[in-house]
Protein backbone atom coordinates (compact mmCIF):
# COMPACT_ATOMS: atom_id res chain seq x y z
CA UNK A 1 0.00 0.00 0.00
CA UNK A 2 1.42 3.33 -1.06
CA UNK A 3 0.51 6.97 -1.48
CA UNK A 4 0.20 7.74 -5.19
CA UNK A 5 -0.37 11.04 -7.02
CA UNK A 6 -2.25 10.71 -10.30
CA UNK A 7 -1.98 13.61 -12.79
CA UNK A 8 -4.12 13.56 -15.95
CA UNK A 9 -6.24 16.26 -17.57
CA UNK A 10 -8.75 13.67 -18.82
CA UNK A 11 -11.26 13.17 -16.00
CA UNK A 12 -12.30 9.77 -17.39
CA UNK A 13 -8.78 8.43 -17.43
CA UNK A 14 -7.96 9.98 -14.06
CA UNK A 15 -11.09 8.48 -12.52
CA UNK A 16 -10.24 5.08 -13.92
CA UNK A 17 -6.66 5.25 -12.62
CA UNK A 18 -7.91 6.25 -9.18
CA UNK A 19 -10.30 3.32 -9.18
CA UNK A 20 -7.68 0.83 -10.38
CA UNK A 21 -5.24 1.97 -7.71
CA UNK A 22 -7.84 2.13 -4.92
CA UNK A 23 -8.81 -1.44 -5.66
CA UNK A 24 -5.18 -2.30 -4.99
CA UNK A 25 -5.56 -0.47 -1.64
CA UNK A 26 -3.36 2.47 -2.49
CA UNK A 27 -4.06 5.94 -1.18
CA UNK A 28 -4.64 8.12 -4.24
CA UNK A 29 -4.36 11.88 -4.70
CA UNK A 30 -5.49 13.55 -7.94
CA UNK A 31 -4.35 16.53 -9.96
CA UNK A 32 -5.49 17.67 -13.39
CA UNK A 33 -2.40 19.41 -14.75
CA UNK A 34 1.31 19.93 -14.16
CA UNK A 35 0.93 23.05 -12.03
CA UNK A 36 -1.53 21.35 -9.69
CA UNK A 37 0.62 18.21 -9.78
CA UNK A 38 3.71 20.07 -8.55
CA UNK A 39 1.77 21.70 -5.71
CA UNK A 40 0.19 18.44 -4.57
CA UNK A 41 3.47 16.54 -4.80
CA UNK A 42 5.16 19.07 -2.51
CA UNK A 43 2.21 19.03 -0.09
CA UNK A 44 1.60 15.26 0.10
CA UNK A 45 5.05 13.85 -0.76
CA UNK A 46 3.58 10.66 -2.31
CA UNK A 47 5.59 7.46 -2.87
CA UNK A 48 4.85 7.51 -6.58
CA UNK A 49 3.79 9.95 -9.28
CA UNK A 50 1.75 8.64 -12.21
CA UNK A 51 1.40 11.33 -14.84
CA UNK A 52 0.04 12.00 -18.28
CA UNK A 53 2.35 14.00 -20.56
CA UNK A 54 0.26 16.16 -22.86
CA UNK A 55 -1.70 18.50 -20.59
CA UNK A 56 -2.70 22.16 -20.52
CA UNK A 57 -1.15 24.73 -18.13
CA UNK A 58 1.99 22.74 -17.43
CA UNK A 59 2.75 19.57 -19.38
CA UNK A 60 4.01 16.36 -17.85
CA UNK A 61 7.59 16.71 -19.08
CA UNK A 62 7.97 20.17 -17.52
CA UNK A 63 6.45 18.91 -14.29
CA UNK A 64 8.84 15.95 -14.19
CA UNK A 65 11.83 18.24 -14.82
CA UNK A 66 10.74 20.61 -12.06
CA UNK A 67 10.04 17.93 -9.48
CA UNK A 68 13.14 15.95 -10.39
CA UNK A 69 15.25 19.00 -9.50
CA UNK A 70 13.62 19.30 -6.06
CA UNK A 71 13.23 15.58 -5.40
CA UNK A 72 15.99 13.70 -7.27
CA UNK A 73 14.77 10.32 -6.02
CA UNK A 74 11.18 10.85 -7.18
CA UNK A 75 9.51 7.73 -8.60
CA UNK A 76 7.59 8.37 -11.79
CA UNK A 77 5.42 6.31 -14.14
CA UNK A 78 4.54 8.26 -17.32
CA UNK A 79 1.45 7.49 -19.39
CA UNK A 80 0.45 8.98 -22.73
CA UNK A 81 -1.87 8.51 -25.65
CA UNK A 82 1.12 9.31 -27.82
CA UNK A 83 1.46 12.55 -29.70
CA UNK A 84 0.00 15.92 -28.89
CA UNK A 85 -3.52 17.18 -29.31
CA UNK A 86 -2.73 18.23 -32.86
CA UNK A 87 0.60 16.58 -33.53
CA UNK A 88 2.17 13.23 -33.93
CA UNK A 89 5.21 13.69 -31.72
CA UNK A 90 5.84 10.91 -29.22
CA UNK A 91 6.62 12.20 -25.71
CA UNK A 92 6.94 8.86 -23.92
CA UNK A 93 10.61 8.23 -24.81
CA UNK A 94 11.38 11.76 -23.61
CA UNK A 95 9.68 11.09 -20.29
CA UNK A 96 11.94 8.06 -19.90
CA UNK A 97 14.93 10.21 -20.75
CA UNK A 98 14.13 12.78 -18.08
CA UNK A 99 13.62 10.22 -15.35
CA UNK A 100 10.38 8.22 -15.58
CA UNK A 101 11.00 4.68 -14.30
CA UNK A 102 8.25 3.26 -16.52
CA UNK A 103 6.29 4.47 -19.48
CA UNK A 104 2.87 3.18 -20.46
CA UNK A 105 1.19 3.76 -23.80
CA UNK A 106 -2.56 4.39 -23.48
CA UNK A 107 -4.66 2.30 -23.58
CA UNK A 108 -2.90 -0.05 -21.18
CA UNK A 109 -4.13 -3.14 -19.36
CA UNK A 110 -4.82 -3.32 -15.66
CA UNK A 111 -2.01 -5.85 -15.42
CA UNK A 112 0.49 -3.53 -17.12
CA UNK A 113 -0.38 -0.73 -14.71
CA UNK A 114 -0.15 -3.04 -11.68
CA UNK A 115 3.30 -4.29 -12.63
CA UNK A 116 4.59 -0.82 -13.52
CA UNK A 117 3.42 0.48 -10.13
CA UNK A 118 4.83 -2.50 -8.25
CA UNK A 119 8.20 -2.28 -9.99
CA UNK A 120 8.45 1.48 -9.51
CA UNK A 121 7.66 1.16 -5.80
CA UNK A 122 10.41 -1.43 -5.42
CA UNK A 123 13.01 1.13 -6.47
CA UNK A 124 14.55 2.37 -3.23
CA UNK A 125 13.99 6.01 -2.42
CA UNK A 126 17.48 7.36 -1.80
CA UNK A 127 17.74 10.74 -0.13
CA UNK B 1 7.83 35.33 -68.66
CA UNK B 2 11.52 34.99 -69.46
CA UNK B 3 12.79 37.05 -72.40
CA UNK B 4 13.41 34.86 -75.43
CA UNK B 5 16.96 35.16 -76.70
CA UNK B 6 16.83 37.18 -79.92
CA UNK B 7 19.66 35.18 -81.42
CA UNK B 8 17.86 31.91 -81.10
CA UNK B 9 14.91 33.30 -82.97
CA UNK B 10 16.32 35.10 -85.95
CA UNK B 11 19.94 34.13 -86.40
CA UNK B 12 19.55 30.52 -85.39
CA UNK B 13 16.02 29.83 -86.59
CA UNK B 14 16.03 26.47 -88.37
CA UNK B 15 14.83 26.30 -91.93
CA UNK B 16 14.53 23.17 -94.03
CA UNK B 17 14.69 23.83 -97.77
CA UNK B 18 13.33 21.16 -100.14
CA UNK B 19 13.91 21.19 -103.89
CA UNK B 20 14.86 18.45 -106.33
CA UNK B 21 16.95 20.91 -108.33
CA UNK B 22 20.32 20.94 -106.55
CA UNK B 23 21.31 24.31 -108.03
CA UNK B 24 18.20 26.14 -106.86
CA UNK B 25 18.47 24.32 -103.52
CA UNK B 26 22.01 25.50 -103.00
CA UNK B 27 21.27 29.05 -104.08
CA UNK B 28 18.35 29.43 -101.67
CA UNK B 29 20.31 27.81 -98.85
CA UNK B 30 23.21 30.22 -99.37
CA UNK B 31 20.93 33.27 -99.27
CA UNK B 32 19.30 32.10 -96.06
CA UNK B 33 22.58 31.19 -94.42
CA UNK B 34 23.92 34.57 -95.42
CA UNK B 35 21.03 36.13 -93.49
CA UNK B 36 21.97 34.13 -90.39
CA UNK B 37 19.46 31.27 -90.48
CA UNK B 38 20.39 27.67 -89.76
CA UNK B 39 19.65 25.77 -92.92
CA UNK B 40 19.30 22.10 -93.82
CA UNK B 41 18.53 20.90 -97.33
CA UNK B 42 16.62 17.95 -98.77
CA UNK B 43 16.49 16.91 -102.42
CA UNK B 44 13.15 15.14 -102.16
CA UNK B 45 10.00 15.19 -100.04
CA UNK B 46 10.89 11.77 -98.63
CA UNK B 47 14.31 13.01 -97.54
CA UNK B 48 12.66 16.08 -96.01
CA UNK B 49 10.36 13.90 -93.88
CA UNK B 50 13.37 11.90 -92.74
CA UNK B 51 15.23 15.02 -91.67
CA UNK B 52 12.32 16.45 -89.66
CA UNK B 53 13.08 14.39 -86.56
CA UNK B 54 16.75 15.22 -86.36
CA UNK B 55 16.68 18.85 -87.49
CA UNK B 56 13.38 20.14 -86.00
CA UNK B 57 12.91 23.12 -88.34
CA UNK B 58 10.47 25.94 -87.55
CA UNK B 59 10.10 26.86 -91.23
CA UNK B 60 9.93 24.51 -94.22
CA UNK B 61 10.48 25.97 -97.67
CA UNK B 62 9.53 23.50 -100.37
CA UNK B 63 9.25 23.38 -104.13
CA UNK B 64 5.86 22.30 -105.49
CA UNK B 65 6.76 20.19 -108.48
CA UNK B 66 9.19 17.44 -107.51
CA UNK B 67 10.02 13.88 -108.54
CA UNK B 68 8.08 11.39 -106.39
CA UNK B 69 6.08 13.11 -103.69
CA UNK B 70 5.25 16.71 -104.64
CA UNK B 71 5.28 19.79 -102.41
CA UNK B 72 1.55 19.74 -101.73
CA UNK B 73 1.61 16.15 -100.51
CA UNK B 74 4.67 16.94 -98.37
CA UNK B 75 2.71 19.85 -96.94
CA UNK B 76 -0.23 17.59 -96.03
CA UNK B 77 2.02 14.98 -94.45
CA UNK B 78 3.94 17.57 -92.45
CA UNK B 79 0.68 18.95 -91.03
CA UNK B 80 -0.31 15.50 -89.85
CA UNK B 81 2.88 15.01 -87.87
CA UNK B 82 3.08 15.65 -84.14
CA UNK B 83 3.43 19.43 -83.74
CA UNK B 84 3.10 19.72 -87.53
CA UNK B 85 0.50 22.45 -87.11
CA UNK B 86 3.21 24.63 -85.55
CA UNK B 87 5.39 24.60 -88.71
CA UNK B 88 5.49 27.58 -91.03
CA UNK B 89 5.42 26.23 -94.59
CA UNK B 90 6.32 28.25 -97.65
CA UNK B 91 5.75 26.87 -101.12
CA UNK B 92 8.00 27.75 -104.07
CA UNK B 93 5.82 27.84 -107.15
CA UNK B 94 5.51 28.98 -110.68
CA UNK B 95 1.75 28.20 -110.58
CA UNK B 96 0.43 31.57 -109.64
CA UNK B 97 -3.06 31.02 -111.09
CA UNK B 98 -5.81 31.65 -108.53
CA UNK B 99 -7.03 28.02 -108.45
CA UNK B 100 -3.55 26.65 -107.92
CA UNK B 101 -2.83 29.00 -105.05
CA UNK B 102 -6.11 28.16 -103.32
CA UNK B 103 -5.24 24.47 -103.71
CA UNK B 104 -1.85 25.11 -102.14
CA UNK B 105 -3.31 26.98 -99.16
CA UNK B 106 -5.92 24.23 -98.71
CA UNK B 107 -3.11 21.68 -98.52
CA UNK B 108 -1.73 23.59 -95.52
CA UNK B 109 0.70 26.07 -96.97
CA UNK B 110 1.15 29.32 -95.06
CA UNK B 111 2.68 31.39 -97.83
CA UNK B 112 4.19 31.07 -101.31
CA UNK B 113 7.12 32.52 -103.19
CA UNK B 114 6.81 32.78 -106.96
CA UNK B 115 9.49 31.27 -109.13
CA UNK B 116 12.01 32.32 -110.27
CA UNK B 117 12.90 33.25 -106.73
CA UNK B 118 13.97 36.83 -106.10
CA UNK B 119 16.45 36.92 -103.18
CA UNK B 120 14.81 40.01 -101.67
CA UNK B 121 11.32 38.49 -101.78
CA UNK B 122 12.73 35.24 -100.38
CA UNK B 123 14.27 36.96 -97.35
CA UNK B 124 11.25 39.24 -96.78
CA UNK B 125 8.81 36.33 -96.76
CA UNK B 126 11.03 34.12 -94.64
CA UNK B 127 11.34 37.00 -92.21
CA UNK B 128 7.55 37.26 -92.05
CA UNK B 129 7.47 33.54 -91.28
CA UNK B 130 10.18 34.00 -88.65
CA UNK B 131 8.05 36.64 -86.92
CA UNK B 132 5.19 34.15 -86.65
CA UNK B 133 7.51 31.36 -85.56
CA UNK B 134 8.79 33.65 -82.83
CA UNK B 135 5.28 34.42 -81.63
CA UNK B 136 4.52 30.73 -81.63
CA UNK B 137 7.61 30.02 -79.53
CA UNK B 138 6.55 32.69 -77.07
CA UNK B 139 3.08 31.23 -76.79
CA UNK B 140 4.51 27.75 -76.38
CA UNK B 141 6.90 28.91 -73.69
CA UNK B 142 4.14 30.78 -71.86
CA UNK B 143 1.98 27.67 -71.99
CA UNK B 144 4.81 25.52 -70.64
CA UNK B 145 5.44 28.00 -67.83
CA UNK B 146 1.76 28.12 -66.98
CA UNK B 147 1.57 24.32 -66.94
CA UNK B 148 4.65 24.21 -64.71
CA UNK B 149 3.11 26.77 -62.31
CA UNK B 150 -0.11 24.76 -62.18
CA UNK B 151 1.81 21.54 -61.58
CA UNK B 152 3.78 23.15 -58.74
CA UNK B 153 0.65 24.62 -57.17
CA UNK B 154 -1.05 21.25 -57.36
CA UNK B 155 1.97 19.55 -55.85
CA UNK B 156 2.12 22.02 -52.97
CA UNK B 157 -1.60 21.61 -52.39
CA UNK B 158 -1.30 17.82 -52.27
CA UNK B 159 1.73 18.00 -49.99
CA UNK B 160 -0.20 20.29 -47.65
CA UNK B 161 -3.12 17.93 -47.73
CA UNK B 162 -0.94 14.99 -46.67
CA UNK B 163 0.60 17.08 -43.89
CA UNK B 164 -2.81 18.22 -42.70
CA UNK B 165 -4.13 14.67 -42.68
CA UNK B 166 -1.02 13.60 -40.77
CA UNK B 167 -1.57 16.23 -38.10
CA UNK B 168 -5.25 15.40 -37.92
CA UNK B 169 -4.72 11.65 -37.57
CA UNK B 170 -2.03 12.25 -34.93
CA UNK B 171 -4.48 14.34 -32.95
CA UNK B 172 -7.31 11.86 -33.38
CA UNK B 173 -5.03 9.02 -32.30
CA UNK B 174 -4.06 10.90 -29.13
CA UNK B 175 -7.64 11.61 -28.11
CA UNK B 176 -8.85 8.14 -29.03
CA UNK B 177 -6.19 6.57 -26.87
CA UNK B 178 -7.50 8.55 -23.91
CA UNK B 179 -11.07 7.36 -24.51
CA UNK B 180 -9.88 3.82 -25.09
CA UNK B 181 -7.84 3.88 -21.90
CA UNK B 182 -11.02 4.68 -19.98
CA UNK B 183 -13.23 2.20 -21.88
CA UNK B 184 -10.79 -0.70 -21.69
CA UNK B 185 -9.68 0.17 -18.16
CA UNK B 186 -13.17 0.36 -16.69
CA UNK B 187 -14.36 -2.80 -18.45
CA UNK B 188 -11.32 -4.66 -17.16
CA UNK B 189 -11.97 -3.32 -13.66
CA UNK B 190 -15.60 -4.38 -13.86
CA UNK B 191 -14.58 -7.90 -14.85
CA UNK B 192 -12.14 -8.11 -12.03
CA UNK B 193 -14.39 -6.62 -9.35
CA UNK B 194 -17.71 -8.23 -10.30
CA UNK B 195 -17.01 -11.65 -11.80
CA UNK B 196 -19.78 -14.08 -12.65
CA UNK B 197 -22.70 -11.64 -12.34
CA UNK B 198 -25.91 -12.58 -14.19
CA UNK B 199 -24.82 -16.15 -14.90
CA UNK B 200 -21.65 -14.89 -16.48
CA UNK B 201 -23.55 -12.67 -18.92
CA UNK B 202 -21.81 -9.54 -17.67
CA UNK B 203 -18.44 -11.20 -18.34
CA UNK B 204 -19.55 -11.95 -21.88
CA UNK B 205 -20.65 -8.36 -22.46
CA UNK B 206 -17.42 -7.05 -21.03
CA UNK B 207 -15.49 -9.43 -23.28
CA UNK B 208 -17.23 -7.90 -26.27
CA UNK B 209 -16.42 -4.39 -25.10
CA UNK B 210 -12.79 -5.38 -24.66
CA UNK B 211 -12.60 -7.05 -28.06
CA UNK B 212 -14.02 -4.00 -29.82
CA UNK B 213 -11.75 -1.78 -27.76
CA UNK B 214 -8.71 -3.79 -28.77
CA UNK B 215 -9.65 -3.56 -32.44
CA UNK B 216 -10.01 0.19 -32.05
CA UNK B 217 -6.59 0.28 -30.39
CA UNK B 218 -5.01 -1.54 -33.37
CA UNK B 219 -6.64 0.93 -35.73
CA UNK B 220 -5.19 3.82 -33.76
CA UNK B 221 -1.75 2.21 -33.97
CA UNK B 222 -2.11 2.18 -37.78
CA UNK B 223 -3.26 5.80 -37.76
CA UNK B 224 -0.22 6.78 -35.75
CA UNK B 225 2.04 4.90 -38.15
CA UNK B 226 0.64 7.10 -40.88
CA UNK B 227 1.20 10.32 -38.97
CA UNK B 228 4.65 9.66 -37.55
CA UNK B 229 6.01 6.52 -39.18
CA UNK B 230 5.15 4.31 -36.23
CA UNK B 231 7.22 3.15 -33.32
CA UNK B 232 10.90 2.56 -33.70
CA UNK B 233 12.18 -0.94 -33.34
CA UNK B 234 15.54 -2.58 -33.80
CA UNK B 235 17.21 -1.64 -37.07
CA UNK B 236 18.68 -4.22 -39.40
CA UNK B 237 20.35 -3.84 -42.81
CA UNK B 238 17.94 -3.93 -45.74
CA UNK B 239 19.26 -6.92 -47.63
CA UNK B 240 18.07 -9.78 -49.78
CA UNK B 241 18.38 -12.30 -46.93
CA UNK B 242 16.05 -10.27 -44.73
CA UNK B 243 13.61 -9.87 -47.61
CA UNK B 244 13.75 -13.62 -48.29
CA UNK B 245 12.49 -14.14 -44.74
CA UNK B 246 9.68 -11.69 -45.34
CA UNK B 247 8.75 -13.38 -48.62
CA UNK B 248 8.49 -16.69 -46.74
CA UNK B 249 6.18 -15.03 -44.22
CA UNK B 250 4.07 -13.60 -47.05
CA UNK B 251 3.63 -16.94 -48.81
CA UNK B 252 0.67 -18.06 -46.66
CA UNK B 253 -1.39 -15.00 -47.57
CA UNK B 254 -0.87 -15.62 -51.29
CA UNK B 255 -3.08 -17.96 -53.24
CA UNK B 256 -1.60 -20.95 -55.08
CA UNK B 257 -2.08 -19.19 -58.40
CA UNK B 258 0.05 -16.21 -57.43
CA UNK B 259 3.75 -16.46 -58.13
CA UNK B 260 6.07 -14.43 -55.93
CA UNK B 261 9.23 -13.64 -57.85
CA UNK B 262 12.16 -12.13 -55.98
CA UNK B 263 15.20 -10.48 -57.51
CA UNK B 264 17.40 -8.94 -54.85
CA UNK B 265 20.70 -7.35 -55.83
CA UNK B 266 23.50 -8.44 -53.52
CA UNK B 267 25.65 -5.41 -54.11
CA UNK B 268 23.59 -2.68 -52.46
CA UNK B 269 24.55 0.16 -50.13
CA UNK B 270 23.88 -0.27 -46.44
CA UNK B 271 20.48 1.01 -45.35
CA UNK B 272 19.11 0.29 -41.88
CA UNK B 273 15.42 -0.41 -41.49
CA UNK B 274 13.07 -1.85 -38.92
CA UNK B 275 12.25 -5.43 -39.81
CA UNK B 276 8.74 -5.10 -38.34
CA UNK B 277 8.04 -2.04 -40.44
CA UNK B 278 9.42 -3.74 -43.56
CA UNK B 279 7.15 -6.67 -42.91
CA UNK B 280 4.18 -4.37 -42.40
CA UNK B 281 4.84 -2.47 -45.63
CA UNK B 282 5.49 -5.58 -47.72
CA UNK B 283 2.37 -7.21 -46.32
CA UNK B 284 0.20 -4.21 -47.25
CA UNK B 285 1.67 -3.95 -50.74
CA UNK B 286 1.48 -7.68 -51.49
CA UNK B 287 -2.09 -7.96 -50.24
CA UNK B 288 -3.05 -5.00 -52.44
CA UNK B 289 -1.27 -6.69 -55.36
CA UNK B 290 -3.12 -9.93 -54.67
CA UNK B 291 -6.46 -8.11 -54.66
CA UNK B 292 -5.56 -6.20 -57.84
CA UNK B 293 -4.91 -9.50 -59.65
CA UNK B 294 -8.03 -11.23 -58.34
CA UNK B 295 -5.80 -13.96 -57.00
CA UNK B 296 -4.05 -14.90 -60.25
CA UNK B 297 -0.76 -13.56 -61.58
CA UNK B 298 2.76 -12.64 -60.66
CA UNK B 299 4.15 -10.33 -58.00
CA UNK B 300 7.78 -9.43 -58.52
CA UNK B 301 9.89 -7.98 -55.78
CA UNK B 302 13.12 -6.30 -56.70
CA UNK B 303 15.86 -4.69 -54.62
CA UNK B 304 18.42 -2.49 -56.35
CA UNK B 305 20.49 0.65 -56.00
CA UNK B 306 19.12 3.43 -58.22
CA UNK B 307 21.24 6.44 -59.09
CA UNK B 308 20.04 9.95 -59.65
CA UNK B 309 16.30 9.46 -59.36
CA UNK B 310 14.45 12.36 -60.96
CA UNK B 311 10.81 12.06 -60.03
CA UNK B 312 8.04 13.37 -57.84
CA UNK B 313 7.16 11.36 -54.73
CA UNK B 314 3.70 9.87 -55.25
CA UNK B 315 2.55 10.59 -51.71
CA UNK B 316 4.32 13.70 -50.36
CA UNK B 317 4.89 15.19 -53.84
CA UNK B 318 8.41 16.37 -53.12
CA UNK B 319 10.73 16.51 -56.13
CA UNK B 320 13.49 13.97 -55.76
CA UNK B 321 16.95 14.02 -57.26
CA UNK B 322 19.13 11.67 -55.32
CA UNK B 323 20.42 8.12 -55.09
CA UNK B 324 18.20 5.59 -53.34
CA UNK B 325 18.00 1.96 -52.43
CA UNK B 326 14.85 0.86 -54.20
CA UNK B 327 12.57 -1.99 -53.24
CA UNK B 328 9.81 -2.43 -55.78
CA UNK B 329 6.64 -4.49 -55.59
CA UNK B 330 5.13 -4.97 -59.06
CA UNK B 331 1.99 -6.85 -59.96
CA UNK B 332 0.30 -7.89 -63.17
CA UNK B 333 -3.08 -6.74 -61.91
CA UNK B 334 -5.73 -4.38 -63.17
CA UNK B 335 -3.70 -1.21 -62.56
CA UNK B 336 -4.77 2.10 -61.06
CA UNK B 337 -6.24 4.99 -63.03
CA UNK B 338 -4.72 8.46 -62.64
CA UNK B 339 -7.61 9.82 -60.60
CA UNK B 340 -7.52 6.99 -58.07
CA UNK B 341 -3.75 7.25 -57.89
CA UNK B 342 -4.11 10.76 -56.47
CA UNK B 343 -5.94 9.37 -53.47
CA UNK B 344 -4.44 5.96 -52.70
CA UNK B 345 -2.30 7.25 -49.83
CA UNK B 346 -5.18 9.06 -48.09
CA UNK B 347 -6.17 7.35 -44.85
CA UNK B 348 -9.39 5.36 -45.18
CA UNK B 349 -9.35 5.59 -48.97
CA UNK B 350 -10.02 2.11 -50.26
CA UNK B 351 -10.84 0.81 -53.70
CA UNK B 352 -11.79 -2.51 -52.15
CA UNK B 353 -15.35 -3.35 -51.21
CA UNK B 354 -16.57 -1.93 -47.94
CA UNK B 355 -15.57 -4.28 -45.16
CA UNK B 356 -12.49 -5.56 -47.00
CA UNK B 357 -9.39 -3.82 -45.83
CA UNK B 358 -9.12 -0.82 -43.58
CA UNK B 359 -8.02 1.68 -46.21
CA UNK B 360 -4.94 2.31 -44.10
CA UNK B 361 -2.44 -0.02 -45.79
CA UNK B 362 -0.85 2.49 -48.14
CA UNK B 363 -1.22 5.30 -45.59
CA UNK B 364 0.93 3.27 -43.25
CA UNK B 365 3.46 2.61 -46.04
CA UNK B 366 3.59 6.38 -46.62
CA UNK B 367 4.05 7.06 -42.90
CA UNK B 368 6.78 4.48 -42.35
CA UNK B 369 8.75 5.43 -45.46
CA UNK B 370 8.65 9.15 -44.79
CA UNK B 371 9.42 8.50 -41.13
CA UNK B 372 12.80 7.15 -42.22
CA UNK B 373 13.41 9.84 -44.85
CA UNK B 374 12.25 7.72 -47.76
CA UNK B 375 9.80 8.28 -50.58
CA UNK B 376 7.56 6.27 -52.87
CA UNK B 377 7.00 6.18 -56.61
CA UNK B 378 4.09 4.48 -58.34
CA UNK B 379 4.03 3.38 -61.96
CA UNK B 380 0.68 2.03 -62.98
CA UNK B 381 -1.14 1.32 -66.19
CA UNK B 382 -4.78 0.33 -66.30
CA UNK B 383 -5.06 -3.27 -67.45
CA UNK B 384 -1.32 -3.94 -67.20
CA UNK B 385 -0.43 -3.67 -63.53
CA UNK B 386 1.12 -1.49 -60.89
CA UNK B 387 4.57 -1.03 -59.51
CA UNK B 388 5.16 0.50 -56.07
CA UNK B 389 8.76 1.60 -55.69
CA UNK B 390 9.87 2.20 -52.12
CA UNK B 391 12.89 4.49 -52.00
CA UNK B 392 15.18 4.37 -48.98
CA UNK B 393 17.69 7.18 -48.48
CA UNK B 394 21.31 6.18 -48.76
CA UNK B 395 23.64 7.74 -46.22
CA UNK B 396 26.65 8.92 -48.30
CA UNK B 397 29.03 7.73 -45.58
CA UNK B 398 27.44 4.28 -45.85
CA UNK B 399 27.46 4.24 -49.63
CA UNK B 400 29.83 1.29 -49.54
CA UNK B 401 28.00 -1.95 -50.11
CA UNK B 402 26.41 -3.81 -47.25
CA UNK B 403 28.49 -6.92 -47.92
CA UNK B 404 31.59 -5.15 -46.73
CA UNK B 405 30.04 -2.74 -44.30
CA UNK B 406 27.61 -4.80 -42.27
CA UNK B 407 29.68 -5.01 -39.09
CA UNK B 408 29.16 -2.58 -36.27
CA UNK B 409 25.90 -1.26 -37.63
CA UNK B 410 23.61 -1.98 -34.71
Amino acid sequence: MAKILVVDDEAQVRGMLVKMLSVEHHEVIEAENGTQGCKKYRKHRPDLLITDLVMPEKNGIDMILELKKEFPAIRIVAISGGGGITGSFDYLPIAKLVGALHILQKPFTLQALKSAVAEALEVPEVH
Amino acid sequence: MAELPEQLLTKNLRILVVDDDPFILQEIALHLMGAGYRVETAESAAQALEKMDSFHPKIVLTDWIMEGMDGLELCRQLRQRKNGRLLYIILLTSHDAEDSLVKAFNAGTDDYIPKPVSPRILLARVQAGARLARLQLEVEQARREQAERERMAQQIQRAHKMQAIGTLTGGIAHNFNNYLAAILGYSELAREMFPGIGDGQLDEFLDNIQQAGNEARDLVVSLRSFSNGGSESRKVPLLGVMLDDIVRMLQPVMTASIRLKADFDKDVPLVLVSQDQMYQMMMSLCINAREAMDGVGEISLCLRYVHDVHACCASCHEWLHDDYLELSVCDSGRGIDAETLQRVFDPFFSSKDVGRGTGLGLSVVHGILHGCGGHILVDSEVGKGSCFRLLFPVDPSMAQTADTGSTGTE
